[in-house]
C-alpha cells in the first residue's frame, strides 16, 4: 500500500512540482492550498507524512502544524517543513510547535527524495 | 661902713671919674651886690634892678657874667637905652666893656653910645665909597663910546641871526666898511643865502619826513588797535605779558576770564606767580621756566594753574621771550589755555578705551584690526591664544601671514568688505604658529571715522575647528545611521524577494529533476534542459546570498584574538589564492588587545574581503600580492584594532568609490558577483561597533581596513 503524503503550500507551482516528484516514486500525493484544507483532509484520510509550508494566508504552518499535533490520530504522524523561511528563529519555533524537520526552499529534488523516504521508513 | 670903702684911694676915684669914653661914655666901678662903687653921677646907688629902655636887667646880666670871666678877659655887653634927661624918645644902642676884679669885688666897666665909638669909621667909609663912584662912572662912559664904534656891525650881525633863527632869512647885513668887519659882513651875506637854500630843501623834506612820520604813526596806531583787538579777542587764552622779573605788564580779557583777576588789580601791581600753585613756586617752577625760555626762545608745558578764587585748574602754557634789539632778553610772553575739558575729555576717552579693551580682551572669540594696509594694529588675547602668536610678534605685520591662502585670502576678504562694507559668518582658514591649521568663522567689517573715512578693518574670529570635526563627525554617524537603516529596509526586501523566489525556483528545480528522470538519453533536447538547469543553479546561488545577506541570525559575540578569523579565511582561501599565483604576505601582531565580535561574521568578512582581492588581481599583469596586517591604531584618544587587506590589483576608479558600499552595485562580470559582499561586509563591521575604510589607486590596488574597538571584558 503505497504511503500518503500530504501537501500543504498556498503556492500551486510547489505543489505542481512536488506531485511530479514524488508520485513517480510511488507516493500517494495529495496536495492542498490551506492549512483549513489541510484540516479537512485529516478527517477524511490518514497520512503517513506531512509536508508543510509555513507563510500562508489565514492560517500559518506554525499554527496548522499545532492543530495537528492536537488530533489524537496525527500525534505521532511526522512533520516537515518545507518552507522559504532559513532563520535559526524560525527553524526553533517550528520545532517547539511540533514538527519533526525544518527544511529551507529551494531544496535540491534528490535531497528531499532521500529525507522523504527516510522518514516514511 | 662908708660909701669908700676897700684899697683904694681917692685919687683914684677921681682918676676913674675924668675917664671919658667918646663924646659923652663915661667908666664906672660897680660890685657884685649891684652898688655903684665909683660913679659920676650915682655913686653909692644899688642899681641892681635896673632895667634898660626894652625892659632887660642889664646890671644883673652884666654882674652875673663878670663873675664867670677869667683873669684879663674882657665881657662885653649892649643894651638899648634912652636918655630922658636929654630929651630923647627913641633908644640909641649903648655898648659896655668890663673886667672883674676878684680881690677888691670890683666890676671896672666901660661904656658909651655905639655910634661915637664908630663915628669916624664911618667918615672914612663914605670918602671911599665916593671916590669908588667916581672911578666907576668914568670906566663906563668910556666903554660905552668905544663900544659904540666896534659892536655896531656886529650887533647888526647878531640882529640878522637872530631874526634868521626866527625864520626871516631875507634879512641881509649892511656892509658899510671894508675892513675885517666888512668882509665878514659880505661872507655872512653869502652865508645866508646859502643856508636859505638849504633850509628850504630842509623844509621839504621835513615836510615829507613829516608826513611819512604821521602816516606810519597812523599805521602803528591801527596796528596797535588790531594787536589789542586780537588780544582782548582771544578770550580762550590767557595772554600775559611779563617784565624780566615776572610782574605782569599786559593781561588779556581771557587772562582775566581765566585766572579771575581784572587787568587793573594786576597790572604792574602782581607777580605771574600768583597764578601758580605755592607748591609749584617753593619747587622754582617759575625759574625753571624762564631758564628754558632763555635758553630755547620758548617753553611749553602743562601744569596745574590756580585762578585767584584759589580753584585750580590744568593749563597748558607757552612762554616765549621778548627781546630788545641787541637780542637780551627783557621779558616774556605766556599764552595759557585752560584745559580742564580736554583733560576731562581725554580721561573719559580713556575710561572709555580702558571699557572696551576690557570688553574686547575678555571676549571668548578673537578681536583683531588692521590698518588700511592690512598690517595688525591690534589683536586681543583670545586671539593670541588661538594663533599662539605673542602679540609683540605680529603687530604691525600683515594680516595675511595667518591666512593659509596668504595675500589672496586678504584680497578676497577686501574685496566682498568694498562691495558689502561687511562679510559675515566668512570661512577662512588660518594657519597657527606651530603650523597647525584652523577653520575659523569671521565676520569682518571696515573701521570708519566720523567723517566715514576708512581707517581699516576689524574681525571677530571664532575657531570652529572643533566644531566642525564634530559636525564632520555627525555627519558621518549620520550617513552611517541611514546606510544602517537603508541596509535593514534592504534586509528586509532581499529577505522578501528571497522567499518569493524561492517558491517558483524549488518548483522549478524539481519538475526539471522530474524531466531529467524520464529523458531518453539520445533526446536533443537533453543540451538544453541542461541550460535550464544551470540558470536554476544560478539562481539558486543568487538567492542564497541573498538570503545570506539578509540573514538575521542573531551573532553570537565573544572575545576573540583578531587573527583567528583572519587565519580561518586564509585557511579556506589559501589554495585558491596560490592557483591564482598570489603571494600572501602576513603582517599579523601577536600581541593585540582581544575583540568582541563574532567569530562567523568576522571570517565571512574576511573571506569576502580575500575574494574581492583576488579577483581584482585576476587580469593583473605584474606581481600580484596579497598584505594582510592587524595592528593597534591610536584614534580619538582610545586604541583600535585595524585589520589591512592590501592588494596589488586594478584599483577602484575614483567614480565609483562613493557607490562600493551600495548594495548591488557590482563592477563584476554578470554571474560572478552579486554586488552584495562590501555591503555585507559594511553592515557586519558596523553591527561591531567597527568601521571599513577603502583606500584605492587605480592600477595599483586596494586597501582596504577594517577598524574594530577593543573590549577589554564582554560587559562592555
Amino acid at each position: 500500500m503505497a504511503k500518503r503524503i500530504l501537501v500543504v503550500d498556498d503556492d500551486e507551482m510547489v505543489l505542481l512540482a512536488l506531485n511530479e516528484l514524488l508520485t513517480p516514486e510511488g507516493y500517494e500525493v495529495h496536495t492542498v492550498l490551506s492549512g483549513k484544507e489541510a484540516l479537512e483532509r485529516l478527517e477524511e484520510n490518514g497520512y503517513d507524512l506531512l509536508l508543510l509550508d509555513i507563510i500562508m494566508p489565514e492560517m500559518d504552518g506554525y499554527e496548522l502544524c499545532k492543530r495537528i499535533r492536537e488530533r489524537e490520530d496525527c500525534k505521532e504522524t511526522p512533520i516537515v517543513f518545507l518552507t522559504a523561511k532559513s532563520r535559526e528563529e524560525d527553524r526553533v519555533t517550528g520545532l517547539e510547535v511540533g514538527a519533526n524537520l525544518f527544511l529551507s526552499k529551494p531544496i535540491s529534488p534528490e535531497k528531499l527524495l532521500g529525507i522523504v523516504s527516510d522518514t516514511i521508513a | 661902713m662908708g660909701v669908700l670903702s676897700g684899697p683904694f684911694a681917692p685919687s683914684l676915684k677921681a682918676e676913674i671919674k675924668q675917664i671919658r669914653v667918646g663924646d659923652t661914655g663915661y667908666a664906672y666901678i660897680i660890685d657884685t651886690k649891684g652898688i655903684l662903687k665909683i660913679h659920676p653921677a650915682k655913686e653909692g646907688d644899688n642899681v641892681i634892678d635896673s632895667r634898660d629902655s626894652a625892659g632887660f636887667e642889664y646890671i644883673r646880666a652884666m654882674i652875673k657874667d663878670a663873675l664867670t670871666l677869667q683873669e684879663g678877659e674882657v665881657g662885653t655887653i649892649r643894651y638899648p637905652w634912652v636918655n630922658p634927661e636929654l630929651g630923647e624918645k627913641r633908644p640909641r644902642q649903648k655898648i659896655a666893656k668890663y673886667i672883674y676884679f676878684r680881690p677888691w669885688d670890683w666890676i671896672i666897666v666901660a661904656g658909651t653910645y655905639e655910634e661915637e665909638v664908630y663915628r669916624s669909621l664911618y667918615t672914612t667909609e663914605r670918602f671911599v665909597f665916593v671916590i669908588v663912584l667916581v672911578a666907576i662912572a668914568l670906566v663906563f662912559s668910556l666903554t660905552f663910546t668905544l663900544s659904540k664904534v666896534l659892536t655896531r656891525p656886529i650887533q647888526e650881525l647878531t640882529e640878522v641871526t637872530s631874526r634868521m633863527v626866527d625864520g626871516d632869512l631875507s634879512q641881509r647885513v649892511k656892509v658899510r666898511s671894508a675892513d675885517e668887519i666888512g668882509v665878514l659882513g659880505t661872507s655872512f651875506n653869502k652865508m645866508v643865502s646859502q643856508i636859505q637854500k638849504y633850509t628850504s630843501d630842509l623844509e621839504k623834506m621835513v615836510e615829507a619826513r613829516t608826513q611819512e612820520l604821521k602816516d606810519s604813526r597812523e599805521k602803528y596806531r591801527e596796528l596797535s588797535r588790531f594787536l589789542n583787538s586780537i588780544l582782548d579777542s582771544a578770550t580762550e587764552y590767557a595772554i600775559v605779558a611779563l617784565d624780566f622779573y615776572g610782574r605782569i605788564i599786559e593781561f588779556n580779557r581771557g587772562a582775566e576770564k581765566i585766572f579771575g583777576w581784572k587787568k587793573e588789580e594786576v597790572l604792574n601791581r602782581e607777580n605771574i606767580g600768583v597764578t601758580i600753585l605755592p607748591e609749584d613756586r617753593e619747587r622754582g617752577v617759575q625759574t625753571e621756566m624762564s631758564k628754558r625760555t632763555r635758553a630755547e626762545g620758548v617753553c611749553e608745558l602743562e601744569m596745574d594753574r590756580i585762578r585767584k578764587t584759589g580753584d585750580r585748574f590744568p593749563a597748558h602754557t607757552t612762554v616765549t621771550a621778548i627781546t630788545d634789539h641787541s637780542g637780551k632778553v627783557t621779558g616774556f610772553v605766556e599764552i595759557v589755555r585752560d584745559i580742564t575739558r580736554r583733560k576731562t575729555l581725554e580721561r573719559e576717552l580713556r575710561e572709555t578705551k580702558e571699557f572696551l579693551e576690557n570688553i574686547m580682551e575678555s571676549s571668548v572669540d578673537g578681536i583683531v584690526t588692521t590698518d588700511l594696509k592690512g598690517k595688525i594694529t591690534y589683536l586681543n588675547q583670545a586671539m593670541e591664544e588661538m594663533l599662539a602668536y605673542q602679540r609683540e610678534e605680529v603687530l604691525q605685520k600683515h594680516i595675511s601671514l595667518f591666512y593659509v591662502k596668504g595675500i589672496q585670502g586678504a584680497r578676497e576678504i577686501m574685496d566682498l568688505l568694498r562691495a558689502d562694507e561687511r562679510a559675515d559668518d566668512y570661512v577662512l582658514e588660518v594657519r597657527r604658529k606651530s603650523g597647525e591649521i584652523l577653520t575659523i568663522l569671521t565676520s569682518i567689517f571696515l573701521l570708519r571715522d566720523m567723517d566715514e573715512n576708512v581707517l581699516g578693518t576689524a574681525g571677530i574670529f571664532k575657531d570652529i575647528t572643533e566644531q566642525k570635526r564634530l559636525e564632520a563627525e555627525l555627519k558621518t554617524a549620520q550617513a552611517n545611521l541611514v546606510e544602517a537603516s537603508k541596509m535593514r529596509a534592504l534586509g528586509e526586501l532581499v529577505a522578501g524577494v528571497a522567499h518569493e523566489l524561492n517558491n517558483p525556483l524549488m518548483a522549478s528545480q524539481t519538475i526539471l529533476h522530474v524531466i531529467f528522470k524520464n529523458l531518453h538519453e539520445d533526446c536533443p533536447n537533453q543540451e538544453r534542459l541542461e541550460l535550464i538547469r544551470r540558470c536554476n543553479d544560478r539562481i539558486e546561488k543568487i538567492v542564497d546570498h541573498l538570503r545570506e545577506f539578509s540573514r538575521q541570525t542573531k551573532a553570537e559575540f565573544e572575545l576573540l584574538h583578531i587573527n583567528q578569523p583572519i587565519e580561518n579565511a586564509l585557511l579556506i582561501t589559501g589554495q585558491q589564492l596560490l592557483d591564482h599565483n598570489i603571494s600572501i604576505v602576513r603582517r599579523l601582531s601577536g600581541d593585540l588587545p582581544k575583540v568582541l565580535g563574532d567569530s562567523n561574521q568576522l571570517e565571512q568578512v574576511f573571506l569576502n574581503l580575500i575574494s574581492n582581492a583576488m579577483d581584482a588581481m585576476e587580469i593583473v599583469s605584474g606581481p600580484k600580492e596579497l598584505t594582510i596586517s592587524s595592528y593597534l591604531v591610536e584614534e580619538r584618544r582610545s586604541s583600535w584594532v585595524a585589520v589591512s587587506i592590501k592588494d596589488t590589483g586594478i584599483g577602484i576608479p575614483k567614480e565609483n568609490m562613493d557607490k562600493i558600499f551600495e548594495p548591488f552595485f557590482s563592477t563584476k562580470p554578470v554571474g560572478k558577483g552579486t554586488g552584495l559582499g562590501l555591503s555585507l561586509c559594511f553592515g557586519l563591521i558596523e553591527a561591531h561597533g567597527g568601521r571599513v575604510e577603502i583606500e584605492s589607486e587605480p592600477g595599483k590596488g586596494t586597501e582596504v581596513k577594517v577598524i574594530l574597538p577593543i573590549r577589554e571584558s564582554v560587559k562592555e
